[in-house]
């Protein structure tokens, strides 16, 4: 019989702030996490969200400063939010909690501090934890340590959506193997030159927006492409039985998900990213038995793609219809920018906050809703209503789509 | 009618036993490796016992102290792909693509006959952004011989696999550093059993010979420094062994239901029966000293199969020639099968090919699966004086002669994780 998942425990790492409500009462209040760059050694200023380091340190234990990689600092702190949250303690079986956490770009400070000595000082003086620390699975091995988890113990990668997966084979795992819970998500930082390099060419994100706060405006006619970002979101994923043994509080029950890929090459015809995000929402919301109507909100990837951002809504318009619920659609990315394997991992956390608190974040930075766009109904103002089910959308700009469907419990 | 021996009677009785209906099965293999490419060269060096471990060429290794490795001597990437392509991929991908491909043709698959949306890809690579990094470095500063462009298409290889044959299923690496083919396989197998494809391409692809990751590796001081004797480099379990070489390859299975399979009526290799996969939680790169979780991953494995330790026929062992890794692995076996353990046949094939990190874990599992296929297992070579602590049967030297119904591989990763898959044989 398939076992019923449910998360019970959420942590955020975000240039919005370290911890859940930071993150949730600043978007809320409008406040944007995105800022003047400037990207080292290039001598470029541009925008993006970085994390801010005295409100990361609380979080990192004192014997991990300095020895782990940035994006494993930010699965450590999100991770340990995120079991305390689902106030897991030491009575918890260890050996019964796996850890799953996935990242696009790895420990890319490390590679690139030690490529540099390699070829300024000799291999002889590369730095024996350069191993450990560039790992995919540095984060899920790092938070296993700390927090003494004996389960399954994975990374993964797949672009944007890195954390998605992380959850989905997490989910998995949980219904084929006896443990009980998976700490899952995605962690990334990639706030590093050759990054900013090697995206800004192909035209994803173009930072001559005219100010800091508006750069990044999913769904907004002036948006000029995604602002990056990095972070953290994990969340504790945990079976029905073992939540309700313990008497846990629940966010909410995964019912659903899908997944598509689509390579986006010139032999492809065209409006195929279009029909690849349809097809996404789809098996989400066939794998949960929902019709379309019973969705009461859209968490939307919205990353504030020229291309991207009109493709979703596209799609989100081809699934639910111009029915008369007019479902509200929402991107967090004005406030949040798009932190590539995080972004996952923390829009379903965003999701999730609205079942619970039954409140449906406004999109920042919206103004003036891209023609393209209007079809679908996004909130400029938060909304507070009753929702029952939210469909959680993770789309990245190079043709990796994850959506989930969240069922208040 | 086939007569069965009692043996066979019994594992086969617990798989009718079992009322399972979605038995996961292996239908096709690519494998490349130091000791040959494809299933039938790789097979004949594995049989003759040959070493695939050399002088590293391609780049100048004069300041490291580990200068040996197991290259892949004849991959010609336009055998498998156009040059554009090739050019822009890495050689992880480029052999990601190649193993990918003969796997199909292997299986019989045609994606224009079937629904594409049902075929998953999930590949295991160890050190994926690293490596892609150090390879177009290497090459932008003239430190590396075998290619002269460097690459531009940093797409996961599970991405570049879905997108050359256009497959819009579930696309993502696993990565457990030195087991992540093993767990690939694992994970890949929930996937068709929760329903979610029909068909998953899985194994593992590591291509880690360039400088910076030499560098990382010896700075560990794990790597064997006898550089003046490649091919004696990697002995596992013997009393001289002094640490694991370097290896590069892919190995790729097609995964899908049994049922499926017959429908298709293809031949049909192994059975994944049971997958084990814990975690010390104890350190990055060292072992904990009481193997009780490598104890676990084995034993969940075994009772995931519906097996008992005695029907386990022949086990690939993760046998990486560590001092470490050599005689903690033999503890744990001696921990799990008492003294069965003495009398199962255990070899480590990373003696001949050398330890191909993320693709490690995939190429011994298609070791143990040809093992059963033509009931002979492959030897552990260089053993010459065993170890002390290293008293089991590694079938020393020399290819062996035996019926295998169910066999057993372990793989152990960086992150202090640990994942061993059973396979059984399908009657």
């Amino acid at each position: 019989m398939k076992k019923r998942i449910v998360v019970t425990g959420v942590g955020i790492v975000s240039p919005l702030g370290v911890g859940i409500h930071e993150n949730w009462e600043r978007y809320l209040s409008g406040i944007s996490g995105i800022k003047e760059f400037e990207i080292e050694g290039a001598n470029i200023r541009t925008y993006a969200g970085r994390v801010s380091g005295p409100e990361l340190e609380t979080y990192v234990p004192e014997t991990k400063k300095d020895k782990v990689d940035r994006f494993a600092s930010f699965a450590l702190a999100a991770a340990k939010m995120a079991l305390a949250d689902a106030k897991i303690g030491e009575e918890f079986d260890r050996e019964k909690i796996g850890v799953f956490i996935g990242s696009a770009y790895s420990g890319l400070y490390s590679i690139e501090k030690q490529l540099q000595v390699l070829y300024l000082e000799g291999p002889r003086r590369v730095h024996p934890l350069l191993m450990q620390n560039n790992l995919a699975n540095a984060p899920s091995g790092e938070v296993a340590i700390e927090l003494n988890l004996k389960g399954p113990n994975v990374g993964f990668s797949c672009g944007g959506c890195s954390g998605d997966y992380s959850i989905i084979q997490a989910f998995n795992t949980l219904q084929r193997h006896n443990i009980d819970a998976i700490v899952a998500g995605g962690t990334e930082a990639p706030l590093l030159p050759r990054v900013f390099e090697e995206l800004g060419p192909k035209g994803l994100f173009q930072p001559n927006s005219a100010d800091a706060n508006r750069a990044s405006c999913p769904f907004d006619i002036a948006r000029k492409g995604f602002i990056l970002s990095e972070g953290a979101g994990i969340v504790v994923l945990e079976t029905l039985q073992s939540a309700e043994k313990r008497g846990a509080s629940i966010y909410g029950e995964i019912i659903g998900f899908g997944t598509s890929y689509c390579h986006n090459n010139s032999e492809n015809q065209k409006n195929t990213n279009f029909y690849s995000k349809v097809s996404c929402i789809k098996q989400a919301l066939s794998s949960a038995s929902l019709d379309p109507v019973s969705v009461d909100y859209v968490h939307a990837s919205g990353i504030s793609g020229i291309r991207e951002d009109v493709e979703e809504a596209e799609a989100i318009k081809s699934i639910l219809g111009d029915n008369d619920r007019k479902t509200p659609v929402s991107s967090t990315k004005g406030s949040l920018g798009f932190s590539i394997g995080a972004s996952g991992p923390i829009n379903i956390i965003f999701s999730l906050l609205s079942l619970r608190k039954h409140i449906l974040p406004q999109t920042n930075n919206l103004e003036n809703i891209d023609p393209k766009c209007t079809s679908i109904s996004i909130l400029k103002r938060s909304d507070f209503r009753p929702i029952n089910i939210v469909l959680s959308n993770n789309f990245d700009y190079a043709g990796n789509n994850v959506s989930f469907v969240f069922q208040r419990f | 009618m086939v007569e069965l021996t009692n043996k066979q009677m019994r594992v086969s009785s617990k798989m009718n036993d079992r009322m399972e209906k979605n038995r996961v099965v292996v239908t096709g293999i690519g494998v490349i490796t130091p000791i040959g490419i494809g299933v039938d060269s790789f097979w004949k060096s594995s049989m003759s016992g040959k070493s695939g471990i050399s002088s590293i060429s391609r780049f100048d290794t004069e300041a490291y102290p580990t200068k040996i490795a197991g290259e892949v001597k004849d991959f010609n990437p336009g055998e498998y792909m156009h040059e554009e392509l090739a050019n822009n991929l890495s050689r992880c991908s480029q052999f990601g693509l190649a193993a990918a491909q003969m796997a199909v043709k292997d299986a019989g698959l045609d994606f224009s006959r079937i629904d594409r949306n049902r075929v998953g890809v999930l590949i295991g690579v160890g050190i994926e952004t690293l490596l892609y990094y150090d390879e177009k470095t290497a090459i932008e500063k003239n430190n590396y011989t075998l290619r002269t462009k460097p690459p531009k298409d940093n797409r996961n290889a599970s991405n570049v696999i879905s997108g050359f044959f256009n497959l819009p299923g579930q696309s993502l690496v696993g990565a457990t550093a030195c087991s992540s083919g093993n767990q690939a396989i694992g994970i890949a197998r929930n996937i068709i059993k929760s329903g979610q494809a029909d068909f998953v391409l899985t194994g593992g692809v590591e291509a880690p010979i360039f400088p910076l990751n030499l560098a990382a590796f010896c700075s560990l001081r794990i790597m064997s420094k006898r550089n003046d004797q490649p091919e004696k480099a990697s002995r596992p379990f013997d009393r001289e062994r002094d640490g694991f070489v370097m290896g590069e390859g892919a190995g790729i299975l097609i995964l899908e239901r049994e049922e499926n399979a017959r429908k298709r009526g293809v031949h049909i290799y192994a059975e994944i029966a049971g997958y084990g996969a814990t975690s010390d939680a104890f350190h990055m790169t060292m072992p904990s000293k009481d193997r009780i979780q490598i104890c676990k991953s084995m034993r969940l494995a075994i009772g995931d199969a519906d097996l008992d330790i005695q029907d386990i026929d022949y086990i690939n062992a993760h046998g990486t020639s560590t001092l470490a890794n050599d005689s903690g692995e033999t503890k744990a076996i001696k921990t799990v099968f008492g003294d069965n353990a003495y009398k199962i046949p255990i070899s480590s094939t990373k003696s001949m090919t050398g330890h191909l990190i993320g693709a490690a874990g995939a190429v011994e599992l298609i070791t143990c699966i040809l093992a059963m296929e033509n009931s002979i297992i492959p030897p552990t070579i260089n053993l010459e004086n065993a170890d002390t602590e290293c008293d089991l049967d590694y079938v020393p030297n020399k290819a062996r002669k035996k019926e295998i119904n169910a066999a057993m591989s372990n793989s152990f990763g960086f992150g202090g994780n640990n994942s061993t898959i059973v396979i059984k044989k399908v009657f």
